[in-house]
């Protein structure tokens, strides 16, 4: 009973010390697919002052470049492949991105709000 | 799909590979222009040129093949700390060539001109590597589409052109300058080049979250929009940004002196400084 009772305060302690580390995890997760050259979904809305990853799956075989002139991105993200894009703290507004690859067919826009 | 709608969708493509691989040719080219005029001014073999051409194109051929292992190192940003690392092993090139060149070590030492040759032919393999793997991923996307085959091809081949053909601009131009004037001109060029590739490794390591992300500086996006003709040349031949950080515009800023600074410092004494190089 004794030692149940030192495995409990034992694991409380543990847990004070990692709660701060579970509740500052990472920045928000967000999913963005890239399907036959189009963004889904194309309109992303994210929290405005706070750093975001974007986590890309292109689901086409083929290459495609995310890019963005406003959020200031580019990467490449080769055909059924998956990759990590870190983008703001934004201020609020619009930020349009593309497809570099099918520019005319790839296209979206990060919504930052308040 | 009716008739019209593929021509569209073809015409588009073809628009697209022109201002795509324009971009991507035209740093390698200005960076080539600028190194073959000075070692044409040292009175060196321009040969180097085909070797870093040939070293730069396997290497983006490889690098291209591989992105996507690549990507996926570092928890899924090995993308931008490749691309970083190759933007600063450029930089410290460039610093390397600028002050080898400035010095008057080409008069007397073989070994000062054997070591700007290697410089010369790493820096230019390097940037080649960087955006051929780009174009390869390109290229290897687009092609696969059999009904963009000669829009993407004749497009790459015309931007191809335009790349090439500023690079040669550059070359002649700087050529028909003489004597000191020329040094300067092609050290504040190489000043801006280093600089932008200061900036896009910064970018890249924000991006990769490993640096922080600073405040913007400036929004000169409504004078002159990135998505542009001329924001995007600008782009690719001076890095400009319509929306830097501090960060970035500061390790640009930093470069370009260091780079001037390591320049100026001793003007070259060479014999053949006012030897026209298109004669």
């Amino acid at each position: 009973m004794k030692t149940l009772h030192y495995k409990l305060i034992l694991l409380t302690c543990i847990g004070f010390i990692v709660s701060p580390f579970n509740a500052f995890a990472g920045p928000p997760i967000i999913e963005l697919e890239i399907k036959d050259h189009l963004f889904y979904p194309s309109t992303v809305e994210i929290p405005a002052n706070k750093k975001i990853k974007l986590l890309i799956k292109n689901l086409d075989p083929t290459p495609e470049e995310f890019e963005s002139y406003e959020l200031n991105r580019e990467k490449v993200i080769a055909g059924n492949r998956k990759v990590i894009i870190f983008i703001g703290p934004l201020a609020p507004g619009e930020y349009p991105f593309f497809g570099e690859f099918y520019p005319k067919t790839a296209q979206g826009k990060i919504v930052a709000i308040e | 799909m009716s008739l019209s709608s593929d021509d569209n969708r073809n015409k588009k493509m073809f628009l697209n590979s022109i201002a795509l691989i324009s971009q991507e040719v035209l740093e390698a080219s200005i960076l080539i222009s600028i190194l073959m005029a000075l070692t044409k001014q040292l009175e060196l073999s321009s040969r180097w040129a085909i070797s870093a051409l040939l070293i730069g194109s396997f290497g983006a051929y490889i690098y291209g093949l591989n992105i996507g292992n690549i990507s996926e190192w570092f928890d899924y940003v090995g993308q931008e700390i490749v691309n970083a690392c190759i933007q600063i092993a450029i930089v410290m090139l460039m610093f390397m060539a600028t002050f080898l060149y400035s010095r008057s070590i080409f008069n007397t030492k073989k070994y000062g001109q054997t070591l700007f040759i290697v410089n010369a032919t790493a820096i230019v393999a390097l940037a080649i590597v960087r955006e051929g793997a780009e174009i390869y991923n390109y290229l290897a996307g687009a092609l696969t589409h059999a009904e963009y085959l000669v829009s993407v091809t004749t497009g790459s081949i015309i931007g191809t052109g335009i790349g090439v053909s500023i690079g040669i601009l550059f070359y002649y131009s700087l050529g028909a300058i003489t004597g000191k004037r020329r040094h300067i001109i092609g050290l504040i060029l190489f000043s801006l080049i280093a600089g932008s590739m200061t900036l896009q490794a910064l970018l890249l390591l924000n991006q990769a979250d490993w640096i922080p992300s600073t405040p913007i500086l400036w929004d000169t996006s409504s004078l002159l929009s990135e998505h542009s003709l001329t924001g995007r040349l600008l782009y690719g031949l001076i890095g400009y940004e319509a929306t830097p950080s501090i960060l970035e515009f500061f390790g640009y800023l930093a470069t370009v002196v260091i780079m001037l600074f390591i320049g100026i410092k001793k003007t070259p004494k060479i014999k053949c400084l006012d030897k026209k190089i298109n004669t």
